[in-house]
């Protein structure tokens, strides 16, 4: 056998090469040597792919898996026909805005969700669907929403990864915000047809309260959003929109003025 | 053959709990490796188990359930990647196990080499990744990226050659 044959067969499957290849090593030193080096590499392969290491609590989230899905399933079915848009203020959006959520219109009709909308004047079917999907980001996140709300053990995420990840966003925020808005929840997130996102959790009054920041275009001025549990508003910037959503009576005014106060689009 | 365990239990609760014990780990690697990114591959990850545990019944044949699992993975990926490129890279962090019998001098240096490893093109370290994370023979693999089986033996040798090249260590005989 050619050393190029040789050598390709091995380098495929250096784990388990065929008996033929053994063979032929055992009479000749050189192809010897080729099994013993890609075996050594090998092992310093499979050490760097296998050794990443695993998330601890990773096995207990995913075991609670069928509970949040059925969890999930009673709570869209409580919320069918319930999301509403609370207020009425905005014009035509800029057409890459449309784009982006002519796919989330269509994905309701497409999941056969019947939500009756309340499309008042001015207020766009996609600036609706933009609120629905930031609604439904929430319930995904019950989890951690319910943790915050009962307020025991909570564990602060540390501002460097919380800069990070509003980094990857396309937002800086300003180092004051750490002293005053311990955030116990921090996330890349992902909405529907939209550029970038990232999802953060702090604690108002009310319960949890998140602040999520899309890089996409601006909405064309401020609307407010709700269901039958959440009030949100939706607040254009000067790259993207800042989202702010709480429990039902929550004082969104004060986050959504801290935030805009302490935070820069990057991107 | 993958050394996927017959998933334990009569009931779907049951199966999926053994799904789960059995491949989280294989799973996480797999999807972290893909993506290059800690929260992003527990994401993958959640969706994943989630979009299997809804179609558990129709996994027919328990020890395909690693490969099942993978190609979900794989889908996921993609409707990420169209939907959400980030800008992170945490590939070179905390994520990779410290080795605790480091010598520099016979052994490659493991940031250097998890570096190019992350510098394969991806038609060359998907396989790769199936092979030694995942255990897959050249068939299962050929059957997960939809290749022939020559194929992804010749994008097998490929990536290790490379990765030996850059290492000095892809020497001619003649040479040695």
């Amino acid at each position: 056998m050619e050393e190029s044959e040789f050598r390709e067969r091995v380098y495929a499957n250096p784990g388990a090469p065929d008996q033929e290849l053994l063979d032929l090593a055992r009479d000749n030193p050189a192809y010897q040597k080729i099994i013993d080096q890609t075996r050594l590499m090998e092992t310093e392969i499979a050490s760097v792919l296998k050794g990443v290491v695993v998330p601890k609590g990773l096995r207990e989230s995913l075991l609670q898996i069928p509970s949040r899905n059925a969890q999930s399933n009673e709570e869209q079915a409580a919320r069918v026909e319930s999301v509403v848009p609370a207020v009425d203020n905005s014009a035509a959006n800029a057409a890459s805005f449309f784009q982006y959520y002519a796919m989330a219109a269509s994905l309701l009709l497409v999941i056969g969700v019947v939500f009756t909308l309340t499309f008042e004047p001015g207020q766009n079917e996609l600036e609706v669907a933009l609120g629905e999907e930031m609604i439904n980001h929430l319930y995904h996140e019950s989890n951690e929403i319910a943790a915050i709300n009962a307020g025991n053990d909570l564990v602060t995420v540390q501002w460097n990864d919380v800069s990070e990840i509003m980094l990857s966003a396309g937002v800086q925020l300003a180092s004051t915000l750490q002293q005053n808005s311990p955030v116990y929840y921090a996330n890349p997130c992902i909405v529907l047809q939209a550029y970038s996102s990232a999802h953060l959790m702090l604690r108002g009054e009310e319960g949890a309260v998140s602040i999520i920041v899309i890089n996409n275009s601006p909405v064309e001025s401020e609307y407010r959003i709700q269901d039958d549990r959440f009030r949100g508003m939706i607040v254009p910037m000067e790259e993207g929109n800042l989202v702010l959503i709480g429990e039902d009576g929550e004082n969104l005014e004060l986050f959504k003025q801290l935030f805009s106060d302490n935070m820069e689009w990057v991107i | 053959m993958s050394d996927t365990p017959v998933l334990e239990g009569s009931n779907k609760q049951q199966r999926y709990e053994s799904l789960v014990s059995e491949l989280y780990q294989d799973v996480y690697r797999y999807a972290y490796w893909l993506c290059k990114n800690q929260p992003l591959a527990q994401d993958l990850v959640q969706e994943t188990f989630l979009r299997a545990w809804r179609s558990l019944d129709s996994l027919q044949n328990d020890k395909a359930a690693k490969a099942w699992l993978f190609t979900i993975l794989r889908r996921e990926n993609a409707r990420l990647y169209e939907r959400y490129r980030p800008d992170l890279v945490d590939i070179e962090d905390q994520a990779i196990a410290e080795s605790d019998s480091e010598e520099p001098e016979s052994k490659m240096d493991r940031e250097l080499l998890h570096n190019a490893i992350n510098r394969l093109e991806s038609d060359y370290r998907e396989p790769l990744l199936l092979q030694v994370v995942g255990g897959f023979s050249g068939k299962e693999i050929a059957d997960i990226l939809g290749l022939n089986n020559n194929t992804v033996m010749t994008r097998l040798f490929r990536a290790r050659s490379q990765l030996k090249q850059e290492f000095g260590l892809d020497t001619d005989l003649e040479d040695e």
